[in-house]
């Protein structure tokens, strides 16, 4: 049974909500205001600009540097642009493993 | 003979007096970190012993006799903490009654007994995620009770009380007034942010160790500024900065005619002309919090596992500290 | 998962149904198995999804991705923003150059052009004050609108050359655009007025009410001539040429509905660009419309949309300006919190230079918000318009089309209750069947696939 046939989004809001439905990244797309899917930047959507994008032409681009400065900042509480553990809910006693990532990154699980 | 015994043991007294008199004006960085809170004298940038937490440290709130500093950590725990005992005496958690609250902003009421805190919240209910209005309660620092609360739009993570006209600001999207005088709590303004398209990151301030000023960078299109929240006299002021800055963490100079700002690099800031007049790039990367000496002659720079001190005047170097846990954000406590 | 219903509302359209998400403004059409489910299903506020039979909890899950059947307790209904009056940059002032005029229409809500007033001329110096105003209190607004009004306001061309001359400056001063619109009945139209018009770039509307039977019972000069031939002669000079949008803003009176469609459709031979119909607003009791009348101004805009419907069909626009309005707004979705922009953004500005929310409720003191050199008072504004708005809510909470309406015109509940002693709500069955015929309209052109054309009038209204 193909639920497309069923019900077919009509205006603009609802394709933005069957995106919403879809998932977590077609979300982000049905919220931006347009264009491309973009990335956001910044430590959530709400600080969208300005902190967290290196203007620099050094690595790592729109990161802090070096990465690990981050890492468990965003562990924590945050925004990162990559896997990492997730301090409020799924790892809660991240740090007595690790609370130095540069010492500590082997022991985290 | 006898009166110059009495004279030397006199002057012996007054010398133990005195020397009891420097020890007791410490005056200490706290490093909030990773299942502990690391300590320096700023006397010697040396580090004391370690205060062991529960968590990751988030926020901090010293009580008005000095005694105790209050600590969020993970976004749920409030540790008390005896400054002279170097200990947690007593941890309150904010997930109880089957909701998981999660503290952004954290400020003490005048009373003591109660903090001003701000919380986003959560629920499961058969598989399925609820989530609550943000909120902005007052708790009681025994139980973490609600006293009394209101609610707020989302985006709020930082929160500064004033206690002159009682008034909570939280900023958030936009920075908004609650009046807390009376019974209830209730809205006093808005000071609009969003509309204006400024971006505000108010994660790195302190407004206790900066004359009652939260200083909170923003950004407008390309342009960087500070916001000031005057907790004595109320008043919210926008500076923008001419040159280009990225910084997170924003902090006056005691005599408030100079700011030092940070991310990537440690920027002077002249308040008259607005401008940036001077800057050094921090070598061991990025930083977060920035906090300076009491008489403002050395500044102190929070990056991951390093604190980097700097003398104020010339930027240069004075001492680079290692320490054995990450951290966010330096606090100042002078005893 | 227990879950309960979002505020929707049903539309039966061909091979089933379109559903109208109350709160989010979103359209979807749903098929007939759906909608039976749908129908067995929402008669209870909450369901336990994992207890609905298998067939049926897949249309279920289906609604429940469209937002239409959400967790139980979550939050769903949108709050009503409380709004900060005075960080909305002025974005529209409606500049009332004449509070006079040569027409003496029957249903003239200014009442004669005075606004109940003596007659009175803007000062040319006024009119670029308030254009002055306008450019300075506009914050980071990159086009902003003046319309000129009246009264006439071609019997002060004065301030009219002058308010447009300072947008001129001004515009190249500020880096911003000025667009400027004008109102007139067209009777004093020449050829110098004219070409003035054609080279500013002003967009004009003027007051036209169809054939000359119809316009002439309504719109006399002051010595009880009709000014139909006057009008008309005027228009071929106007439309010559024109660099901007002509529009005919029609007013009618309920005995004149049931021949809406023949009004449409002479302006457009007349050669006008746009046509915007409204029905007459009840300045005195006599023009409050039975329930015959009523249903004949329905008969008349549901008949242009089919027609509408059509030419749309071949990518053509028909330019009922109403029907546009309306479709471009659900086709994006939009939701409103407020009826119009009054005091938020928009101010209308009288002969000596006060402020009011709402170039309608000029004139009456209560509705004055402030003066050009004291600049509008957002707290005035914040009374004037709870004084328009208050109580509605509750009534405004369990209907379908709150979202889309938000109350209605201020000055037509102004009229119906506070003036004529009326009950609120007296028009809103009559807006809810012309949203829910705009609605049909929509549905139709999207699932003829239309989408090009849609996204073209999408791009009308800008939030």
């Amino acid at each position: 049974m193909d639920k497309k046939k069923r019900i077919e989004a009509l205006n603009e809001k609802a394709h933005a909500i069957e995106a919403l439905a879809g998932g977590e990244m077609k979300s982000v797309e049905a919220l931006e205001e347009g264009g491309m899917l973009k990335m956001p930047v910044g430590c959530t959507s709400i600080y969208d600009t300005g902190w967290e994008t290196n203007p620099r032409a050094t690595n790592p681009v729109g990161n802090c540097q070096p990465s690990s400065h981050d890492y468990l900042g965003c562990a924590g509480d945050c925004w990162w642009p990559a896997q990492n553990p997730d301090g409020m809910t799924n790892y809660l006693d991240l740090e007595l493993t690790c609370s130095s990532i540069i010492r500590d990154w082997r022991d985290i699980k | 003979m006898t009166n110059r015994i009495l004279f030397m043991v006199g002057l012996m007294a007054l010398c133990l007096l005195s020397g009891a008199g420097q020890s007791e004006a410490k005056e200490l960085i706290f490093n909030l970190g990773y299942g502990k809170i690391q300590v320096i004298d700023v006397s010697t940038d040396e580090l004391l012993p370690d205060i062991e937490i529960k968590g990751w440290g988030r926020e901090a709130s010293f009580s008005a006799d000095k005694k105790f500093m209050y600590v969020t950590a993970s976004r749920h725990l409030i540790h008390k903490i005896d400054i002279a005992q170097n200990r947690v005496v007593k941890t309150i958690d904010m997930h109880y009654g089957g909701w998981q609250r999660f503290v952004f902003g954290m400020d003490l009421a005048e009373d003591g007994k109660t903090a001003y805190v701000h919380f986003f919240s959560r629920k499961t209910d058969r598989g399925e995620v609820v989530v609550g209005q943000p909120t902005v309660a007052q708790i009681d620092l025994e139980s973490g009770k609600i006293l009394r609360s209101i609610e707020v739009p989302f985006g709020v993570c930082y929160l500064a009380y004033a206690k002159n006209s009682q008034t909570i600001y939280a900023v958030g999207l936009d920075v908004y007034l609650i009046d807390v005088s009376g019974k209830e709590m209730k809205t006093a303004g808005i000071h609009s942010m969003f509309d204006k398209k400024m971006n505000i990151l108010p994660l790195f301030s302190y407004a206790a160790e900066n004359n009652g000023v939260a200083l909170l960078p923003y950004w407008i299109g390309e342009a960087p500024g500070l916001l000031s929240i005057d907790t004595n006299t109320g008043k919210i002021t926008e500076t923008p900065i001419k040159n280009p800055m990225m910084v997170y963490g924003a902090l006056y100079s005691p005599d408030m005619k100079k700011a030092y700002a940070n991310m990537d690099e440690l920027y002077v800031i002249d308040l008259a002309s607005q401008t940036i007049t001077n800057t050094e790039v921090v070598p061991t990367g990025t930083t977060f919090s920035v906090m300076t000496s009491a008489d403002g002659k050395k500044i102190y720079l929070q990056g991951g596992p390093t604190i980097t001190i700097y003398d104020a005047e010339s930027l240069k170097i004075v001492k680079t500290l290692e320490m054995s846990t990450d951290g966010m954000l330096l606090r100042r406590l002078t005893l | 998962m227990l879950c309960e219903w979002i505020d929707h509302q049903l539309f039966a359209v061909k091979d089933g149904a379109v559903l109208f998400g109350v709160d989010q403004g979103s359209l979807f059409f749903i098929d007939e198995l759906t909608r039976d489910a749908l129908s067995r299903w929402n008669i209870r506020p909450t369901l336990e999804l994992d207890d609905v039979p298998m067939a049926d909890r897949e249309i279920l899950e289906g609604l429940r991705d469209a937002r239409f059947l959400a967790p139980s307790g979550a939050r769903h209904r949108l709050e009503t923003p409380e709004f900060d009056i005075a960080a909305i940059p002025l974005s529209t002032m409606v500049l009332e150059v004449a509070q006079d005029c040569n027409l003496a229409c029957s249903y003239c809500y200014a009442q004669g052009g005075s606004y109940g007033r003596a007659v009175r001329l803007l000062e040319p110096e006024t009119a670029r004050q308030a254009v002055r105003k306008l450019v300075d209190d506009s914050g980071d607004k990159e086009t902003v609108t003046l319309v000129i009004f009246g009264g006439e306001p071609l019997l002060n061309m004065a301030a009219v050359t002058a308010a447009v001359e300072e947008a001129h400056n001004l515009s190249r001063e500020k880096g911003k655009r000025v667009f400027v619109s004008l109102t007139t009945n067209g009777t004093l139209l020449n050829p110098d007025i004219i070409e003035f018009l054609h080279q500013k770039r002003i967009a004009v509307a003027v007051s036209l009410d169809g054939p000359a039977d119809l316009h002439d019972a309504n719109r006399p000069d002051l010595n009880g001539y009709g000014s139909y031939t006057t009008i008309t002669g005027n228009l071929t000079g106007l439309l010559q040429g024109a660099t901007a949008a002509v529009a005919a803003r029609v007013t009618l009176t309920p005995e004149q509905w049931p021949r809406i469609e023949e009004v449409f459709f002479h302006l457009l031979e007349l050669g006008f660009h746009e046509v915007g119909i409204a029905p007459v607003s009840p300045v005195r009791r006599e023009l409050l419309p039975n329930a015959e009348q009523e249903e004949a101004l329905l008969q008349g805009f549901s008949a242009l949309s089919r027609i509408f419907l059509k030419a749309a069909q071949a990518n053509r626009l028909l330019p009922f300006t109403n029907l546009i309005d309306l479709l471009a707004r659900l086709h994006l979705g939009q939701t409103k919190s407020v009826s119009c922009g009054a005091g938020y953004g928009y101010l209308a500005v009288d002969t000596e230079g006060g402020f009011y929310v709402c170039h309608r409720l000029v004139g009456d003191e209560s509705f004055r918000v402030g003066t050009l050199d004291e600049g509008a008072d957002p707290a005035e504004i914040r009374r004037a318009l709870d004084s328009l708005t208050c109580g509605k809510q509750e009534m405004c909470s369990s209907c379908w089309a709150r979202t889309l309406c938000s109350g209605g015109c201020h000055y037509e509940n102004h009229l119906r209750e506070n003036q004529l002693g009326l009950a609120p709500g007296g028009s809103c069955d009559f807006i809810r069947r012309w949203f829910q015929l705009g609605i049909e309209v929509y549905a139709e052109l999207r699932r003829s696939g239309a989408d090009e054309f849609l996204q073209r009038l999408g791009k009308r209204v800008k939030c």
